[in-house]
């Protein structure tokens, strides 16, 4: 570090400490249950991924079909015999796998080009503004549903059409802040004093924009899980035979008159999922408003 | 004022937009290996030889480079062609003059209870904030967030259709001027499926607009003048929290227009989201362009109309 | 004197929070004569603005007067139902704020605006829009009809708070009370309204309250005056009394801090070291003492109000001993 950034650095704005925001975050009612809700749910999910679930996922039993609920199937069985529960849990390991991949591209593609769009001038914000204008034009399933027909089905190409549709979330949502960064004292001064862009960008004003990324994550986390569930429901996600809670409504559908314990798992572990991650957004976005500092 | 150039400025702009759209389109359907030739033809195709499957290529032009191909289509559509059929022969204008009223009527009918249910909840919540009032409708709020609409689609048909026997979907799809009864029966469960999931970001906006509304000056000077608190609710509070609220109400609009695909799937209504879907699955391309260069065309219609609502309701905005 | 106009006893102001409640006007009184000129002077944070607040009982949660009582030609405020003090609000004591820009509803126009101050309490609409329109002329607005039609941000900062002010006096109220209303607005402008207030009330021997942090803006416009510091009242006297033999040290601070390049006596722009206390800051004894020069070990012990020449002052150091 040079002495002129170490001198400056002590008139840069601080971001929050993490105790504090987690504290925070656990005093309102919606981050509270949004912590544990999406706890769960990743737990059973973390559980699924390693392989411990009660049953195999996969396997079928044909003598065990179609039972309701008991103490050897929490859940019940499908009609293939296979345990509803340890479906189901697997069907979270691959909404997640989904969802954290569509979230980490969109997320870091966006970031990218919000940070630089709003940073640099009309050279590059031109080009990025028609792009997003674009994909802007269309309605976001609609697009994703378009995005995910058109390549081979797999799990990937499935991540990548969610991601699409939100980098252009992410770059509007972080180009605004970047903007009226750039005109902050601290940045001017930073410019000034001759410190690289890069350095700039990176050390100094993304962390300033972090607290607006994280609670963007969030929320695309859950429409990102929301998206792969209707898109498995309409056939076109994560090919079978691997469980997707979308697929299993869809499956369920049609059983639901004789055998209604086939929808309530992923159905219910669908809405727990999707509630613990709006939660936990909105519990992210107040605890780390600065203007709430007082209240705690 | 809405300046002529204005207008020039913002039309000019949907069109660059719009041409971007066609060429990801076009682009996005050749991405995947294996032509519509191959794809349309099926099992045949294999039993072609390639001089045959060129042929066939050929007389669809479907040989030529791509630019020139997309050029063709983009020429096509401005001359009112959009393409046919390849399974049932029937233009593409046609499927879509017939399926674009459906999901037009089903968006106004989601729409309209979106916001007869988020508005009115919304106002609820920002009477008493953090409240147990205001806590109870965020939590209906919530729940419409975060119930995926196949998920609620799916329960309500079943239950309905398999336990009460009650099922207007399954019969063939009524048009509202051949039988208005039936046709809103089956338009019944769909747009409270959509106006349910719209209800919440309705009512999301609706309470931080009043809430931000109501702390304001104004509304002191309102009550200081002795103006009536229903007169102050609706006259001062409300219509200055009408600007995001619209906003919102006419952005969830144009999603419904394409984002209605799974819901129109599950009732089996025959709107253009459906269009989309079968086209796609059944890989006809001349099909999928044209109805999604369709639904680009009507959100950004729908957004500048919104857009437009904005600042009539602002007089502030339109000097700007 | 039971025959004031506006009587404020022992007034309390709280704000209430999930922490602990915290006083900010800490039982003041305050007399009006009618037809009398009043100018409240304060800082920021003394507390002269919530006190006019809760006189028209426009305080909301967390804000509440918990003590006290405010009496207008008798009828005690406080007692009123929501209802009853509706039909007080904008007829019979009337408000004009400190910024027009933000006070008036930015989706309505002007004329509108003024229209619905008595609309609220019966006035039928051709007859309120006709007396509308008058009363913008009386405001000295230029070409009033056209003004009327006119929205808030269609006009400038002066025209904007005459229209605020057209909306106070539009239904003849017998209290009207600004609230530093020229603060927000260009010195020249500045000079304009506070003008033209005083030739309205003269007209119409209204009771005006004027509330200032600038002393220098009422020398002229007020029969008298109340300091306010720290959410007590430190001093109240006659106008020429306050500015030629002021009984308080702040009150003389005060006095001191106005620019004035002729005065070689003193620097051309005195301050007054230090800052008004918060209300959390609960000082000991007299709330001016961190800051007073003359403070003496007695000042450890509140003053109280006392009679000093032809007004009061709270303070235990006499003025022929300061310093």
């Amino acid at each position: 570090m040079t002495t002129n950034e170490a001198a400056w650095l002590a008139v840069e704005e601080a971001p929050p400490e993490r105790e504090r925001l987690w504290r925070r975050l656990m005093a309102s009612r919606s981050g509270r249950w949004g912590v544990i809700l999406t706890a769960v749910v990743l737990g059973l999910g973390l559980l699924a991924a390693i392989g411990a679930t009660p049953y195999d996922p996969i396997s079928q039993r044909p003598i065990d079909r179609m039972q309701g609920p008991s103490a050897a199937y929490l859940f019940g069985t499908d009609q293939f015999g296979r345990d509803i529960l340890s479906r189901s849990m697997a069907g979270v390991a691959t909404s997640l796998q989904v969802a954290i991949v569509a979230v980490i591209i969109s997320a870091v593609l966006g970031t990218t080009f919000g940070i630089l769009s709003g940073f640099f001038g009309s050279r590059v914000r031109g080009p990025v503004n028609a792009l997003t204008n674009i994909l802007f034009a269309f309605p976001p399933l609609l697009l994703a549903l378009a995005l995910a027909s058109v390549a081979t089905r797999n799990w990937f190409t499935v991540a990548v059409a969610i991601a699409i549709v939100y980098i252009p979330i992410f770059v509007r949502v972080t180009r605004a802040p970047v903007l009226s960064l750039r005109e902050a004292d601290f940045i001017k001064a930073a410019r000034v004093l001759g410190f690289p862009s890069q350095r700039i960008l990176f050390r100094h004003l993304l962390p300033n924009i972090m607290p607006i990324v994280i609670v963007q994550v969030t929320l695309s986390m859950s429409w990102a899980v929301l998206t792969a569930a209707a898109l498995s429901y309409l056939g076109l996600g994560t090919p079978p035979p691997t469980p997707a809670l979308g697929s299993m409504v869809f499956e369920a559908k049609n059983l639901v008159a004789i055998a209604p314990w086939t929808m309530v798992a992923p159905g219910l572990v669908l809405i727990m999922f999707i509630v613990g991650l709006n939660l936990l957004g909105d519990g992210l976005r107040d605890a780390l408003d600065p203007r709430n500092e007082s209240h705690s | 004022m809405i300046t002529s150039k204005r207008i020039a400025r913002t039309v000019a702009e949907a069109t660059v937009t719009l041409l971007g759209v066609a060429v990801l389109v076009f682009v996005m359907l050749r991405v995947l290996p294996g032509d519509q030739i191959t794809a349309s033809l099926g099992i045949e195709a294999g039993m072609m030889t390639e001089a045959q499957l060129d042929a066939l290529r050929a007389y669809y032009g479907i040989d030529q480079p791509l630019v020139v191909q997309f050029l063709g289509w983009l020429t096509e559509v401005a001359s009112g062609n959009l393409g046919f059929s390849q399974r049932t022969g029937q233009s593409v204008l046609e499927m879509t003059a017939s399926s674009l009223p459906v999901t037009l009527e089903l968006a106004i009918l989601a729409t309209l209870l979106g916001v007869l249910l988020g508005v009115p909840l919304g106002m609820l919540s920002a009477s008493r904030p953090n409240s147990r009032r205001d806590g109870g409708a965020q939590l209906i709020g919530l729940a419409a967030l975060s119930i995926p609409s196949f998920l609620l689609g799916a329960l309500l048909l079943t239950l309905l259709a398999r336990i009460l026997r009650y099922n207007p979907n399954a019969m063939g799809f009524a048009r509202p001027l051949e039988d208005l009864g039936l046709n809103l029966q089956q338009m019944m469960l769909p747009a409270i499926v959509l106006g349910f999931a719209l209800a919440a970001p309705i009512m999301r906006t609706t309470r931080s607009a009043i809430l931000e509304v109501k702390s304001q000056d104004f509304v002191r000077t309102a009550i200081g003048k002795g103006v009536s608190p229903l007169r102050v609710q609706v006259r001062h509070v409300l219509h200055n929290s009408l600007v995001p609220i619209v906003t919102m109400t006419g952005i969830q609009f144009g999603y419904l227009l394409g984002g209605a695909v799974v819901v129109e799937q599950i009732f089996s209504v025959p709107g253009i989201g459906r269009q989309f879907l079968i086209g796609m699955q059944q890989k006809e391309y001349a099909v999928v362009q044209s109805t999604v260069l369709v639904i680009a065309l009507l959100f950004l219609i729908v957004n500048l109309l919104t857009d437009l609502l904005y600042r009539i309701i602002d007089p502030r905005v339109r000097t700007g | 004197m039971s025959d004031n106009l506006l009587e404020i006893e022992g007034m309390v102001v709280t704000l209430r929070s999930r922490r602990g409640d915290q006083e900010i006007v800490h039982g003041i009184d305050l007399r009006v004569q009618p037809g009398e000129t009043l100018g409240v002077v304060g800082e920021s944070g003394s507390g002269k603005t919530l006190t006019m607040l809760s006189v028209m009982r426009l305080l909301s949660p967390p804000l509440e007067m918990t003590h006290g009582s405010v009496h207008l030609e008798g009828l005690d405020l406080t007692a009123l139902s929501e209802a009853e003090m509706r039909e007080l609000r904008g007829s019979r004591v009337a408000m004009v704020y400190q910024d027009p820009m933000t006070s008036l509803n930015p989706l309505m126009r002007i004329g509108d605006q003024v229209v619905e101050a008595m609309t609220a309490h019966g006035v039928p609409k051709d007859e309120a829009w006709q007396r509308a329109l008058a009363t913008l002329a009386r405001v000295e607005m230029p070409d009033p009809e056209r003004m009327a039609k006119a929205y808030p941000h269609e006009l400038s900062g002066g025209m904007r708070q005459r229209a605020l002010i057209a909306t106070a006096l539009t239904m003849d109220p017998t209290l009207l009370i600004a609230d530093e209303p020229t603060t927000a607005l260009d010195v020249t402008i500045q000079r304009q309204i506070l003008a033209l207030v005083k030739h309205l009330s003269a007209e119409s021997r209204m009771t005006t309250i004027w509330v200032t942090h600038d002393l220098g803006v009422i020398a002229r416009l007020v029969d008298r005056v109340m300091v306010m510091y720290g959410g007590y009242v430190v001093e109240d006297a006659p106008v020429d009394q306050i500015f030629h033999a002021p009984q308080h040290p702040y009150t003389k601070r005060l006095l001191e801090s106005l620019p004035n390049p002729t005065d070689d006596s003193r620097p051309p722009l005195a301050q007054i070291p230090g800052r008004p206390p918060l209300p959390s800051e609960n000082i000991e004894g007299c709330p001016f003492r961190p800051r007073c020069d003359e403070a003496r070990d007695a000042c450890m012990t509140r003053p109280e109000l006392e009679p000093r020449e032809a007004g009061r002052a709270a303070c235990w150091v006499p003025v022929d001993e300061w310093r």
